[in-house]
Parts: C-alpha cells; structure tokens; sequence
C-alpha cells in the first residue's frame, strides 16, 4: 500500500496543472460553504440581536392575561409586584432589567396623524436592557427639562416632518378606556436596526405616561437582559435558562425567552440551514465533477502505464486503488485549501463585516424586518469547517472510484495496444 | 327711587321667567334622546370621506334595532358586500371577497370604521348621554341662525370615551345640532356638526352630520341619511352571524 500511496503522489504532483484546476474549483466550493455558513449564523444572530435589543429582551415577564391579549396592547393587565421579580431576575444571573408598558397611539402634527407603537419606559433603566438609547441619532434621551418628552423613530419623525425640539400631539387610550391626547416634545430621533422602531416607535417616560394614561403604577411588561454570549445558540440557551429559572420562582405568570418569543423566526432559521445544505451538496457535487474528469483525463493519459503496470504483475483491484487514491489525495488538497480559505473568509467576516446599510439605505432594498443599519457580521462555526473539509474528501473518494473502477477493468493487451 | 325698586322688580320678575322657561340639562337631554332614538331604523346612508383635499364616497343600507343591534351593507362598488354586525358591544365584518368574516377587536376598535374618523368603539357605544355624563345647561345662544341650549357634559366615569362634551342642542327642536369632544387633558379631538335635520312623524331628526377630526388638517366625515324608515318591524335574523355570511 505503501508503494501505491508513493506513485499516486508522485502522479498527482507530475501533473500539477490538473491537481490545481480541481483543487482550486474544491477550495471555492468548500470556502464559500463555510463563509455562507458563517454570514447567514451571522445574520441570524443580527436578526435576534436586534429583536433582544428593542422588543423581546433576552426574556420577558407578563401576566397570563397580557400575553393572550397583547396584540391589542391592553392596559388591564399589569404585574402586581415587578420588584420582587427584578431581585430574582438579577439572582438568576440577568445583568439588567428594565419595565416597559406598551400601547397603542397615535402621533398627529396637525396636518397629519399616524398610528405608533408606543411604549412607557424607564429612562434610567432601560439602557441596562435595550438598546434604544445608545441608537439616538439626535437629541438627547430625556433630558428631563419638559414634563412631557418623547422620543421617535427617525423615519417615523421624518414622515410627519419633525426635528428635536418640536411639539406633536400624542393621542391615545387612558387605562380606564377614555380618549386623550396631549402635546410632547420631541427630545430625540433613533436610528435604530430594527426597522419596526425607525418606522413606528415613539416612547415616553413612566413619569410622563403615569398622568396620560392613568396608568396608576401599571407596568405591563417586565424586560430582562443577559451579559452578550458568544454565540448564538449560547445566547439562546442561556435565556432559555434565566426563563426557566423565573418561572420555577413565579408559576403564576408568564415569563418568556427570546426562544420562545422569536419562535417562528428560528423556525424559518432551521429551514434556511437545511436550504445551506442543499446549496452545500450542489457546490461540492460541482468539485466532484471536476475530480472525475481529473481522474478520467489522467486514466486516459496513463492507459499504456496502465498496461505496464498490469504486465508487471499489478492487480486490477491495485489498479483501483492507485487511482482512488491520487482522487483523495486531490479531494484532500483543495479540501484544505478550501477550509482554510473559508476559514480566511470567515475572519473577515467576524472582523470586519459587510456594511448593511450601505444596501438596506432609504430608497434601496427592503429587507423586511431584517436590521437595515450598521454593518452585519459573521460567525464562527468550528462545525462548519469540519464538514466541509470531511464532505470534500468524501465526494472526492466517491468521485475517484467511477475512473478508477474504469482504469482496472481495463485488458493488458488492450491497453499496450492503446493508441 | 320708585323708578329702581321698579326696576329691580322686573329684573327679578324677567328672571323668574327665564328660570322657570329653561329646562334642567337632564330634560334637555331626555327630549333630545326622545327624538334621536328609536326602537328601530331602516335607511339608506351616503358617507363621504374626506382627508387631504380626497373626497371619497361610500353608499350603504342599513338596519338597526335600538342601539344593540345593527346591520350595515355596503353598496358603493368598491366596498360592495362588506358587511358590519353589531350585536351589543361586539362587532363583527364580512369580507365578500375572501368569504371571511372577522370580529372587530382589541386596538382595531380605535381605528376609523371604513375610513372615516368614526372609530368602531363610537359605533358600538350604545349607552345614552345622561348614563354617561353629568350635564349642566351654560346658557343659551343662537347658532347658526337657530336658538340652542348650550350644554356642558363631564364625565361621570373616567371610562367614558370624552371627558367632557359640548352640545348644542335645538332649543324648540331638541336635536343636537353640534358636539365638541374634548380629550382629558382638555384638548379638542373632534367636532361633530348637523348640517340637516328633517321633521320624519312627530320628530326631530338629523339626517346629514359632519364630524371633523382636530388632530388631522381637512379630515372629515359627513354622513347622509338619503332614506330613512323608523320604527318598522324588522326580521330578527338578519341580527345574526350565519345571515352575515350569507
């Protein structure tokens, strides 16, 4: 065996024009794989980073009646003692928590008047949880010089033609069910990247709030956040964990991870990965082509040596595994060229990232409610890398074995005779 | 100094007259309920929305049985079929094309019924002013060529959907001939004017009203009564979801 691995090395090396055309098709392939790999985990962390950031938190505790009827952001159910619910979070290992009421209103100029998703905040605390005030593009995050400030996404203010400083007329319903409205300035616009806070968010102080909406302590929903984790996974994992945990402590209400609450999107995230699949087989199919025709071009070059060998006495089965064997040992190489340029291609990725909004910018492509701002950033995805190196050598073998197979069946007088 | 004893005299005496002339702010509000109510309506409605300088017309036959129970459908071309429900204080819509009919819930309430600055949770109200409000009468005007009884009502519970309305209402009439609603900070939110008003058996009657929404420049809805029946029979189940459907 150890005279066949000498000779196929010494033909893969005799004929480096071929070995390199095959590896390098294998290298793209499999680096391509893993730095796709890399960019959609990277696009899903971005996608439930920003949905951690601005809405679900790591986790999130409601009443049961909240959670069933929150599409109508009612203002009847509330937690009766969100204190002691804040300690246990923090035992638990949460590393901040904020409390939030949201509601239903809407923003009028006078001119024109546009329903919003908007929310009672606490400003001193809810930049331990989210991450709307590190996003304010203008302005400052309640001052506190008006007794009644609001704070707008950019392109919600944009659309009624308001700038820091503005006066605008919020309306909504009180928490026993009377219409009101009343005028706020504007103290400042968030660029944030979720697009659902840019195009509709307008947020208020629980001091502000209190008086507007009669809201008489009422605090709907009780926002946690975790220290950032690695990975995805890790970050999903340990949310779950920190909800568990909540829940053992108060049965009686409804506490929520990001899992949970971004359940369809990791749902859609499960079948994207199978779809990376798919693309994976097609790539690395494509590199197992080209290893056949290498091995079949070099069959056909090497019939007479074939031959020759035969004539010295080399089995058929030899002959077979001669050829195999100078298909893996290609596999081999631009499998690791390939791992080790995905490797380089995901380093950038991690490093560097491609700049998002650069695409995603007012006027350019719509992205749904993918994160439009900032740059987007891969992950690393140790498996990734395996895989790709493993299936290239793996299709590689495969696709050796059809020429190889041809190349042993081949008559030693037929193949001394070939012309 | 017989001359101011006199005078004084036919002040207190004018006086007297006003205050026994003017009705309470509960009578104003019982004959005005008299003749806006009814045990049931039949009609065909026109309503125009108009917001930004657009005008759009929506047509409709409706019937209604109190104000527990009401039928409303659609008969402009673009809305043609759809079809509200109101059974107490739940609502349901019907969308012909899709065959599907939808309860009107939770923030949908707020929104503008088709469009218009009437929001579902307004067509839903049923209770009567004087359940709702404490009113007291703050003088009486001429208004728009008509004498009326100004009233001021405020909330007796602070779930009512205004804090604080002011009527107007026909003093030899009892119509309600304009209404601002006010907010709870005290601001307007919306202005309801009867352009019209037709005398249909023994009664008053608005049949053309405009309400304006304050927080939108040029955002009105004028609604138009172009026929109307009161108290006639009416068959039972057209006030039921499988007759929505259908």
């Amino acid at each position: 065996m150890g005279t066949l691995w000498k000779i196929a090395f010494r033909n893969v090396l005799r004929h480096k024009r071929r070995t390199a055309i095959t590896g390098v098709v294998l290298m793209f392939g499999i680096g391509v794989y893993i730095m796709f790999g890399s960019m959609l985990a990277g696009m899903d962390r971005m996608s439930i980073d920003s949905m951690v950031d601005y809405s679900t938190a790591s986790a999130k505790v409601t009443s049961p009646g909240y959670l069933e009827t929150m599409s109508g952001t009612p203002l009847d159910f509330g937690l009766e003692n969100p204190a002691a619910i804040e300690r246990a979070a923090l035992a638990a290992g949460a590393s901040g928590t904020t409390r939030r009421t949201a509601f239903v209103g809407q923003l009028s100029n006078y001119v024109d008047a546009l329903p919003v998703m908007a929310f009672a905040v606490d400003p001193a605390t809810d930049g331990t949880v989210f991450a709307l005030e590190r996003a304010v593009d203008a302005g400052e995050w309640f001052p506190g010089r008006e007794a009644n400030e609001i704070v707008l996404g950019r392109k919600l203010a944009a659309e009624l033609g308001l700038s820091v400083g503005d006066w605008v007329v919020l309306s909504g319903r009180t928490r026993p069910g009377a219409e009101n409205a009343d005028e706020f300035v504007v103290v400042a616009t968030v660029d944030a990247a979720d697009p659902q806070v840019s195009n509709s968010g307008a947020y208020v102080s629980y001091g502000a709030a209190e008086e507007f909406l009669e809201l008489d302590g009422l605090v709907t929903e009780l926002d946690l956040a975790l220290p950032r984790a690695a990975t995805l996974d890790r970050a999903l994992d340990e949310a779950d964990a920190l909800a568990a945990a909540l829940r053992a402590e108060f049965p009686e209400l409804s506490t929520r991870s990001v899992k949970d609450q971004a359940a369809d999107y990791l749902a859609m995230r499960n079948m994207k990965s199978k779809f990376s699949y798919v693309m994976m087989l097609v790539v690395l199919l494509i590199g197992g082509v080209g290893i056949v025709n290498t091995i079949l071009m070099a069959v056909y070059a090497r019939v007479k040596e074939i031959g020759v060998l035969r004539a010295y006495g080399m089995l058929g089965r030899d002959v077979k595994s001669l050829f195999t064997i100078e298909g893996v040992i290609v596999g081999a190489i631009g499998s690791l060229a390939g791992a080790l340029f995905g490797l380089a291609l995901t380093w950038y990725m991690v490093e560097y990232g491609i700049p998002v909004g650069v695409f995603f910018a007012d006027g350019g492509l719509d992205m749904g409610n993918l994160p439009l701002t900032g740059s987007m950033y891969g992950e690393w995805k140790p498996l990734d890398i395996v895989v790709g190196f493993v299936f290239g050598v793996v299709v590689s073998f495969i696709a050796a074995r059809i020429p190889a197979r041809r190349a042993a069946r081949l008559e030693v007088t037929d193949a001394l005779r070939f012309v | 100094m017989k001359r101011i004893i006199f005078t004084v005299l036919a002040a207190v005496a004018g006086f007297a007259a006003f205050a026994q002339a003017a009705p309470t702010a509960a009578e104003i509000l019982a004959k005005v309920d008299e003749n806006e109510n009814f045990s049931s309506i039949e009609y065909e409605g026109r309503m125009e929305l108009t917001l930004g300088g657009k005008t759009r017309v929506k047509t409709m036959k409706a019937v209604a049985v109190g104000a527990d129970k009401a039928y409303i459908e659609f008969t402009n071309p673009e809305d043609r079929g759809v079809r509200y429900l109101k059974l107490g204080d739940e609502l349901w819509m019907y969308f012909p094309k899709e065959d599907d009919t939808v309860k009107i819930s939770g923030h949908l309430l707020r929104e503008g019924m088709m469009g218009s600055d009437v929001s579902y949770e307004e067509a839903l109200e049923s209770d009567s002013l004087a359940d709702i409000y404490d009113a007291v009468v703050k003088g009486r005007e001429d208004y728009e060529g008509r004498p009326v009884w100004v009233l001021e009502l405020t909330a007796k519970k602070s779930s009512a959907s205004y804090a604080r309305q002011i009527l107007r209402v026909d003093a030899e009439r009892f119509v309600t001939l304009s209404a601002d609603l006010y907010a709870k900070s005290g601001k307007l939110l919306k202005e309801s004017r009867t352009l019209e008003v037709r005398l249909i058996g023994l009664r008053w009657y608005p049949v053309k009203v405009e309400l304006s929404d304050k927080l939108r420049k040029d955002s009105r809805t004028s609604f138009e009564l172009v026929s109307i029946k009161l108290d006639v029979a009416v068959d039972p189940k057209r006030f039921t979801l499988s007759e929505l459907g259908k």
